[in-house]
């Protein structure tokens, strides 16, 4: 082998003693989140890219932001407050239950969007260096866009409904954050685990499916006979933040057993997700 | 474009004033493998159905071994076969791929110019160029600021609005390289990305690269006409089964290429 004008070959030891920086190996964790901020634009032109193309070729374009919710509650408000007439004992039904449906369909529509994403944008990861938990974090900015008209509805059906406005709505934009975060870490295991078992996407369905119905959306969980099975209904996470928005609208009041437990979760799912997350980053792209 | 920079200028050799200096990029003793899976889809039932061992798999050694260190403001071509794991070598040196043996350093984040990279198709290619540069951590303001370069660069401006989808291969390759250059990265890899390009974009590209060469930048090359790395490099590393076959001079190395190619 004929070496000519090329430096002297030097070995990985020098070279990290010389101060080069090591490629390919997982950054440390603060290194991590540090890439992560460094790329906040990268998250957010995503999902706005995203949105452009869903509704470039629809008639109505935007307006199906509001529409979808709306129609939803209709359907589910139909079914169960006027056909069924099944309102467990539960004054002002229809908001009781509008409320209970937007929020959950936040986390369920998050979690379900996230779990394929590093799957789906392997490629996109295999060609740029970026940190792969900007992924799920764009589909849940994503959502958050997605999901302001539909609170927009909520509140307005529920003052439609006769409720008096009260000072406690305007904390509905922190429960907002805080579920935000909350999906975010749940998003972190939903994505990883699909990475492992492409299976995950549709079990999701049917997990997120039953989550819903134990979540005290249609009926509340006082139903349930007093004991474990209420507890484990009334602290279920989903659970917590419904209770949590109920109070602050329906109830002008701050619910804050409700309320603790729901930021108990949010940092137990960040913490877990964040971390699990960041233990296989760098193999991310050889998700295909 | 700076007119002094052309084709036979382009290689900038300084690996003899660089020897003493601290190295652009140190691989040393690297090995690559990565797991290509049968062609069936990782499911639970069969998952269960072989009790929890891993899935069916062949281990790709696709770098055995590899050692080499590149100066500053030195442009290194790539030769080998097809499948000889040349474009491993490229993403491993970007950090998209692990090392299982062995470590890549560099003194700054390498980009990888490589074709079909993937942006979003549906989007025009003016927002593919925000994409791009901000996943590679270029600030929104200065793309910005940047984007009338980037656009006349490319030469893209009558297509620049039009979705990425209706791009021909070559028309991305130069959106790609576009994106690169708004980077400036000091270590910029090329992996075929300007095989697509005409004589034109080429012609354009190589007076870039040759631009960051001269800026003490380094630059990969790889790429199966032979010309184009005779034309940009002095130092070429010919690999084949994913170990190293020669490093050296580039007009030695393509010789020995041809020769061995045609020996079959």
């Amino acid at each position: 082998m004929s070496r000519l004008a090329s430096p002297r070959p030097w070995t990985g030891a020098e070279a990290a003693a010389a101060g080069l920086h090591p490629m390919g190996v997982r950054p440390p964790f603060r290194a991590y989140l540090a890439g992560l901020w460094s790329r906040r634009e990268f998250a957010l032109l995503v999902p706005l890219g995203d949105m452009r193309q869903r509704s470039m070729d629809t008639v109505l374009g935007g307006a199906w932001h509001l529409l979808n919710p709306l129609i939803q509650a209709g359907i589910y408000y139909l079914l169960f407050g006027v056909i069924l007439q099944q309102r467990g004992g539960v004054e002002n039904y229809a908001a009781w239950l509008i409320v209970g449906l937007f929020v959950f369909s936040f986390t369920q529509k998050a979690v379900q969007s996230s779990a394929r994403i590093v799957v789906v944008k392997a490629q996109m990861l295999r060609s740029l260096n970026f940190p792969a938990a900007i992924l799920p974090l764009s589909v849940n900015l994503s959502e958050l866009l997605a999901h302001l008209p539909a609170l927009l509805v909520m509140v307005g059906i529920v003052a439609a409904t006769g409720v008096a406005p009260a000072a406690t709505w305007l904390l509905l934009p922190v429960l907002t954050v805080l579920q935000l975060v909350f999906n975010l870490g749940l998003s972190l295991v939903a994505a990883r685990l699909t990475v492992h078992f492409r299976d995950m996407d549709h079990l999701l369905t049917h997990v997120l499916r039953i989550w819903f119905y134990f979540s005290g959306i249609l009926f509340p969980v006082t139903l349930a006979p007093e004991g474990p099975l209420r507890t484990l209904l009334t602290l279920n996470p989903p659970h917590t933040f419904i209770a949590a928005a109920r109070g602050l609208l329906l109830d002008g009041r701050v619910d804050a057993t409700a309320l603790s437990w729901a930021v108990g979760w949010t940092v137990l799912a960040i913490v877990a997700g964040g971390v699990w997350f960041h233990r296989h980053e760098g193999r991310y792209a050889n998700a295909a | 474009m700076r007119p002094d920079v052309e084709g036979t200028s382009v290689a900038v050799g300084s690996a003899s004033a660089a020897t003493a200096a601290v190295p652009a990029v140190v691989v040393d003793d690297l090995h690559v493998s990565y797991r290509v899976y049968e062609d069936v889809r990782p499911t639970l039932r069969r998952l269960v159905a072989r009790r929890f061992r891993p899935r069916p798999h062949v281990e790709v050694r696709a770098l055995r071994g590899v050692s080499f260190t590149a100066a500053a403001g030195e442009a290194v071509g790539i030769i080998g076969r097809n499948g000889s794991g040349k474009s491993t070598l490229m993403s491993a040196l970007a950090g998209l791929l692990p090392a299982e043996r062995g470590t890549v350093h560099a003194a700054s984040q390498p980009v990888l110019l490589a074709v079909g990279a993937a942006l979003q198709g549906d989007l025009s290619g003016r927002r593919n160029i925000m994409i791009g540069g901000s996943a590679l951590g270029v600030p929104r303001a200065q793309l910005a600021a940047q984007m009338d370069d980037i656009i006349t660069f490319t030469g893209l401006a009558d297509a620049i609005d039009r979705p990425l989808r209706t791009y021909s291969s070559g028309m991305a390759a130069r959106l790609q390289f576009g994106i690169a250059s708004a980077v400036r990265p000091d270590i910029l890899l090329i992996d075929e990305a300007l095989a697509t390009g005409d004589a034109e974009f080429q012609r354009r590209s190589e007076a870039r690269i040759a631009e960051i060469v001269a800026d003490a930048g380094t630059v990969f090359v790889v790429s199966h006409a032979a010309d184009v790395v005779a034309r940009m490099t002095r130092r070429a590393i010919w690999i084949d089964a994913g170990r190293i076959v020669f490093d050296g001079p580039t007009e030695a190395a393509l010789e020995a290429y041809a020769r061995a190619t045609a020996a079959g």
